[in-house]
C-alpha cells in the first residue's frame, strides 16, 4: 500500500518534477514558500490535475502512469483530500456532509447516517451533527472537513495546508487533534504546510519543495538540524550560509569580513563564503559546505569586541521586530545575519535601524556539514 | 331607400358621363361637395375586405391625384374599440352591423350604408382529401373542421348556417378570425372550413371551395360610414361614395362579395 | 437642504434617482390601476362562476405547470451544456437557444405546426406511424407555451451554473462521487434558487402567452382555450367579461409569485 510517485506536473509556464514514497501509517509532510508547487502535487495525486509526465501507484494500483495511458478519475481513485478551506458542502449537515463520501460510493443512508455520528465524535463536534457549516466556527469545520476525507477509508489522505485558515490559538488545538487522528490513520498520509511548526509536529518526514523540486528530505530533526536551503534555514529559525571549506586551522587566523583579521582556532577550519567573507569554524571542512548558525549565537556590540578568538564583522541594523519574548534584528554587512536580543539589550545598544553595530558569533557555535 | 336614392343617382350620372372606364371619377360626389378631394385618408376596413379594398383604394388615388389611402384592416370589433377610443380613422367598413353599431352608438359615425354582403363557403385543402362535398360532412365522425370563434362575424353566421341546415359539426377550432380558419385549411391541418366566399377567391389555387346553396340562410351585411371626427372629411365622404360607385360595385363583385 | 439631505443619506439611494423610479413604477402600475379602476366589480362575482371561465381557467395553469415541468426536464440538460462544455459552434447553439425569444409568437405558432402539424416535418410521421397528432389537442397547449418560455429557463440556470463555485463538484468527486451523483447531490442543490427563479419565470410567461397557443392549438373552450384567448375573443362582444378574465389571470399570477417570493425569486438577485 505504499504510494509510489513520479510527477511532472505542468501549471502555466511552472513545472513541478517530484519524486515521492509514502510507506502506509507513515506521515509526510511537503513544506515549502508559497508557489512552490506543493497544490499542484497534491492535486495531481488526487487526479484532480493532469499530469504531463509520471506515474502515481497505491501499492498495486496503478493511479496513473502517462507512458501507458493509465488515469483513474478522482471519484475511483481510494484518496481523501481535506482542503484549506474546508470545502463542506453548504446545502448539507455535518453529519450529512460527513455520509456524503460513503453514500456516494454506495452506503446507505442509514448506515452512512451511523458511520458518520461515530466520526463526528471521534473528532470531538458530536452535538454539531444537524448543524450547517455556515454556522461552523472555522476550526469545527475543518474537525468536520477531517472526518468527511476520513470516513470513507481511503488509502492516500492527502492535508492541503490544513490549518492555514485557523487563527493561532485554534491552529494549535488543533495540530494536537490531527496529529492524534493521523496516527492512528493506518494510509499513506501527506500533509503540505509553509508553517514549520506544523511540518515539525505531525510528521514522521519532511520534504522540502522549492520551485517544484525537492529541496532536502529526511527527519523533521535532520532537516532541522542541517538545513540546505535558506528557506529551511529561516523556516527552522537558523542563519544559513554555503561555502567552500578550506582545511585546517590558520594560526594566526582567518580573515573575516572586512578584512580583519582575528585569530584561528586550534584544530579549526573555515569556510569561505561566495562573496569573499571567511567564518572560522570548529572543525576542518573540506569541499562545498553549509554553515549555520542559530540567531541566539550572535551576540550585538557598539564597538569591536576584543577577546577570544571568533568569527566578528561590522554590520548594519536593518530592521527590528519581536519574536517571542526577543527582539529579532536583521543585520546587514558581510555576512547578512539575523540575531536575537533582548529587548533591554536593544535598549542599553540603543538599536536602530541605520545604528552601525558589531556582529560576533563564536567557531564553536557554528555548525558546519557537507554540502 | 336612401341607398337605392343613391345607386340610382350614380348610375344615372355613369351612365350620363363620357364612356365607361372603370377609373374615372364619380361625377357626383366629389364636385357636388364643392371642395378638392385631396390629402390623407385613413381607412378602417374589415380584415376580409382586405383584397378588395387595396384595389379600390388604389384606384382612388389614382382618380384623385395628391390623395394617399392608408388601410388599417383587421378584425372589425378591435377597429371599433380604437375607432370609440379616438383613434384617428377618417372611414369605417366593417364585416357586420353590429360593430358598426358600436361605433354609431359613440357618436363617431352616422348614416351607415350597406355596400356588400358576404356569404359563406366550404374551404378545403387543394386536392379535397377528406372528400368533402357539403355541410352534411361537417358531421362526418373524424373528420377535421375549423370555424370561426362565435363572437366574430363569421362564426356567428357559421353558426346560424348550421343550426338552418340542421348539422351537428365538431370543429377542432374555433379560429379567432376567418384568415387564420383559412390558413389552417391552406396548411392542411384540418379537411375543411367554414369561411367567406371571399376569402376563398383571395386565396384562388391554395384552397378549393364549394359552394353551399343554403349558403343565403346567413349572409353578413357590410356597412360604411365616414366618420364624424375625420380628418379629411371631404376625402372621406368620396371614398364611401366610390366604394358605393359602379366601379366600386364591380371591383367588390370581383371579389367575390354579393351586391345589394 | 437640510430637510432633504438626512432621508436621503438614511436610505443611501442617491435623490437624482427617485424621479426616475417612482415614473419608470407609475408605467408599470397605471394599465393595472386602469383595469382595477373599470373592472365590473358588481357582476364579477357572477361571471367567476360561469363554467366558461373556470374552464380556461383551470386549462391555463395546468398547462402552464405542465409546460413548465417540459422546460425544466428539457432545459436544465440544454443550459448545463452551454455553461460547462465548450466546443466550437456554441456560441451559435446559445444563439439558437435564444430564438424564440426575438420570434413573434405567433410565427412560433407557424413554424410548430410545419414541424410538428398533419403535413409537418415530423408531424407527418407522428399521424401515418402513430396516429398522433398534435394540433388542436391540450398537447399542442403544452408544446406552445413550452417553446416560447423555455428560453427564460436556460438563460437563467445557464447563468446560475456560471456563477456556481465549482471547487464543491471538485471535493465531491475526491469523495468518490460520480459525475450523475455531483450533479444530482451538489450541483443541482447549489444552484436549486436559480432554477426556481428560472421555473417562474417561465410558467408565468407561459401563462400569458396567446400567439403561438391560438395558432399551434387553435382555439375550442375545455380543449385549448387558455385565458389569454378567451380574454381576446371576449373583447368581441363582452368586453366587461374581458376586464374579468384579466383580473382573473393578474391575480393568480401575483399570489403565485407573492407566494414564492423571499425565499426563492431572491435568487433572481444573486
Amino acid at each position: 500500500m505504499t504510494l509510489d510517485a513520479v510527477l511532472r506536473v505542468r501549471r502555466g509556464a511552472f513545472e513541478a518534477v517530484v519524486e515521492l514514497r509514502v510507506a502506509p501509517g507513515e506521515v509526510l509532510a511537503v513544506v515549502g514558500p508559497n508557489g512552490a508547487g506543493k497544490t499542484t502535487v497534491l492535486r495531481a495525486l488526487a487526479g484532480l490535475d493532469p499530469l504531463a509526465a509520471g506515474r502515481v501507484a497505491l501499492g498495486d494500483t496503478v493511479l496513473d502512469d502517462r507512458a501507458a495511458g493509465v488515469w483513474v478519475p478522482p471519484e475511483h481513485r481510494p484518496v481523501g483530500y481535506v482542503f484549506a478551506d474546508h470545502r463542506l458542502f453548504p446545502h448539507l449537515s455535518a453529519a450529512d456532509n460527513i455520509a456524503f463520501g460513503l453514500r456516494a460510493r454506495g452506503m446507505r443512508r442509514a448506515a452512512a447516517r451511523a458511520v458518520a455520528a461515530q466520526w463526528l465524535a471521534r473528532v470531538g463536534v458530536a452535538e454539531l451533527a444537524a448543524v450547517r457549516p455556515g454556522r461552523l466556527s472555522s476550526g469545527q469545520a475543518q474537525r468536520v472537513a477531517l472526518a468527511r476525507a476520513l470516513a470513507p477509508r481511503p488509502r492516500l489522505l492527502l492535508l492541503d495546508e490544513p490549518l492555514s485558515a485557523l487563527d493561532a490559538g485554534t491552529r494549535a488545538a488543533l495540530r494536537t487533534e490531527l496529529r492524534r487522528l493521523v496516527g492512528e490513520y493506518e494510509g499513506c498520509c501527506l500533509a503540505v504546510t509553509h508553517d514549520p511548526l506544523d511540518a515539525l509536529v505531525l510528521a514522521d518526514r519532511i520534504a522540502v519543495l522549492e520551485a517544484g523540486r525537492i529541496v532536502q528530505a529526511g527527519t523533521p530533526a535532520e532537516v532541522a538540524r542541517h538545513p540546505r536551503t535558506d528557506h529551511v534555514a529561516r523556516l527552522v529559525g537558523l542563519n544559513l550560509y554555503r561555502g567552500t571549506g578550506v582545511g585546517g586551522a590558520v594560526v594566526g587566523g582567518g580573515v573575516v569580513g572586512g578584512g580583519v583579521v582575528g585569530g584561528g582556532v586550534v584544530g579549526g577550519g573555515m569556510v569561505r563564503l561566495a562573496d569573499g567573507t571567511e567564518l572560522v569554524v570548529a572543525e576542518p571542512v573540506h569541499g562545498p559546505a553549509f554553515v549555520a548558525f542559530p540567531p541566539t549565537a550572535v551576540a550585538v556590540h557598539r564597538s569591536r569586541p576584543d577577546g577570544s578568538p571568533r568569527n566578528c564583522w561590522p554590520a548594519t541594523v536593518a530592521e527590528l521586530e519581536p519574536h517571542g519574548s526577543t527582539i529579532r534584528v536583521r543585520l546587514v554587512g558581510r555576512p547578512q545575519a539575523y540575531a536575537d536580543v533582548t529587548a533591554a539589550a536593544v535598549a542599553e545598544l540603543g538599536l536602530a535601524p541605520g545604528r552601525a553595530v558589531w556582529a560576533a558569533v563564536k567557531a564553536t557555535e557554528l555548525a558546519v556539514y557537507p554540502a | 331607400m336612401r341607398l337605392r336614392g343613391w345607386v340610382a343617382l350614380l348610375a344615372t350620372a355613369a351612365a350620363a358621363g363620357c364612356g365607361s372606364e372603370n377609373d374615372r371619377t364619380p361625377a357626383g360626389a366629389g364636385q357636388q361637395d364643392g371642395g378638392v378631394v385631396t390629402g390623407d385618408l385613413t381607412v378602417f376596413a374589415a380584415a376580409s375586405l382586405t383584397g378588395a379594398f387595396t384595389t379600390l383604394g388604389d384606384r382612388f388615388e389614382a382618380a384623385h391625384p395628391g390623395t394617399h389611402v392608408t388601410f388599417s384592416f383587421g378584425a372589425s370589433s378591435e377597429l371599433a374599440t380604437q375607432i370609440a377610443q379616438g383613434a384617428p380613422a377618417d372611414v369605417f367598413a366593417s364585416a357586420s352591423p353590429a360593430t358598426m353599431e358600436t361605433v354609431t352608438a359613440a357618436g363617431e359615425a352616422s348614416g351607415p350604408q350597406t355596400f356588400a354582403s358576404n356569404v359563406l363557403e366550404i374551404a378545403v385543402p387543394a386536392g379535397n382529401p377528406a372528400k368533402v362535398v357539403g355541410l352534411a360532412d361537417f358531421a362526418r365522425p373524424g373528420i377535421k373542421v375549423a370555424l370561426c370563434a362565435e363572437q366574430v362575424p363569421c362564426g356567428a353566421a357559421a353558426v346560424k348556417l348550421l343550426r338552418a341546415v340542421g348539422v351537428t359539426a365538431h370543429p377542432v377550432t374555433l379560429e379567432k378570425d376567418v384568415k387564420a380558419a383559412l390558413s389552417k385549411v391552406q396548411l392542411g391541418e384540418v379537411d375543411a372550413a367554414l369561411v367567406y366566399r371571399t376569402d376563398v377567391q383571395a386565396a384562388a389555387g391554395k384552397v378549393t371551395g364549394i359552394e353551399i346553396p343554403e349558403a343565403g340562410e346567413a349572409v353578413n351585411r357590410y356597412p360604411i360610414a365616414a366618420l364624424a371626427h375625420a380628418r379629411n372629411a371631404a376625402a372621406a365622404r368620396a371614398f364611401v361614395a366610390y366604394v358605393l360607385s359602379a366601379d366600386g360595385r364591380a371591383v367588390l363583385r370581383d371579389a367575390g362579395f354579393t351586391l345589394p | 437642504m437640510t430637510r432633504t439631505a438626512p432621508t436621503c443619506q438614511r436610505s443611501g439611494l442617491p435623490a437624482v434617482l427617485w424621479l426616475p423610479a417612482a415614473m419608470g413604477l407609475a408605467f408599470l402600475v397605471l394599465p393595472l390601476a386602469a383595469l382595477l379602476v373599470r373592472a365590473p366589480w358588481r357582476t364579477l362575482p357572477g361571471q367567476l362562476r360561469s363554467p366558461v371561465v373556470l374552464q380556461a381557467l383551470r386549462l391555463s395553469v395546468l398547462s402552464a405547470t405542465l409546460a413548465t415541468a417540459v422546460c425544466l426536464l428539457a432545459g436544465v440538460p440544454v443550459a448545463w451544456v452551454l455553461a460547462r462544455s465548450a466546443f466550437p459552434g456554441l456560441r451559435m447553439v446559445r444563439a439558437l437557444v435564444t430564438v424564440p425569444l426575438v420570434l413573434p409568437p405567433v410565427v412560433g405558432g407557424v413554424a410548430l405546426l410545419l414541424a410538428l402539424g398533419r403535413r409537418g416535418v415530423l408531424g407527418r410521421y407522428l399521424d401515418a406511424w402513430f396516429g398522433v397528432t398534435l394540433p388542436f389537442s391540450t398537447a399542442a397547449v403544452v408544446l406552445a407555451e413550452a417553446f416560447v418560455a423555455m428560453p427564460f429557463l436556460v438563460i437563467a440556470v445557464e447563468g446560475a451554473l456560471r456563477g456556481m463555485d465549482r471547487r464543491f463538484e471538485e471535493a465531491a468527486a475526491t469523495l468518490g462521487a460520480s459525475r450523475w451523483t455531483v450533479f444530482r447531490r451538489v450541483t443541482l442543490p447549489l444552484v436549486a434558487p436559480g432554477i426556481v427563479a428560472g421555473a417562474v419565470l417561465c410558467w408565468t410567461r407561459a401563462l400569458g402567452e396567446f400567439g403561438a397557443t391560438i395558432t399551434f392549438a387553435g382555439n375550442f373552450p375545455g380543449r385549448t382555450q387558455t385565458v389569454p384567448i378567451a380574454v381576446y375573443l371576449a373583447l368581441e362582444t363582452d368586453p366587461a367579461g374581458a376586464v374579468t378574465l384579466s383580473l382573473v389571470l393578474i391575480a393568480v399570477s401575483v399570489v403565485v409569485l407573492v407566494a414564492l417570493r423571499g425565499r426563492w425569486v431572491g435568487g433572481l438577485a444573486a
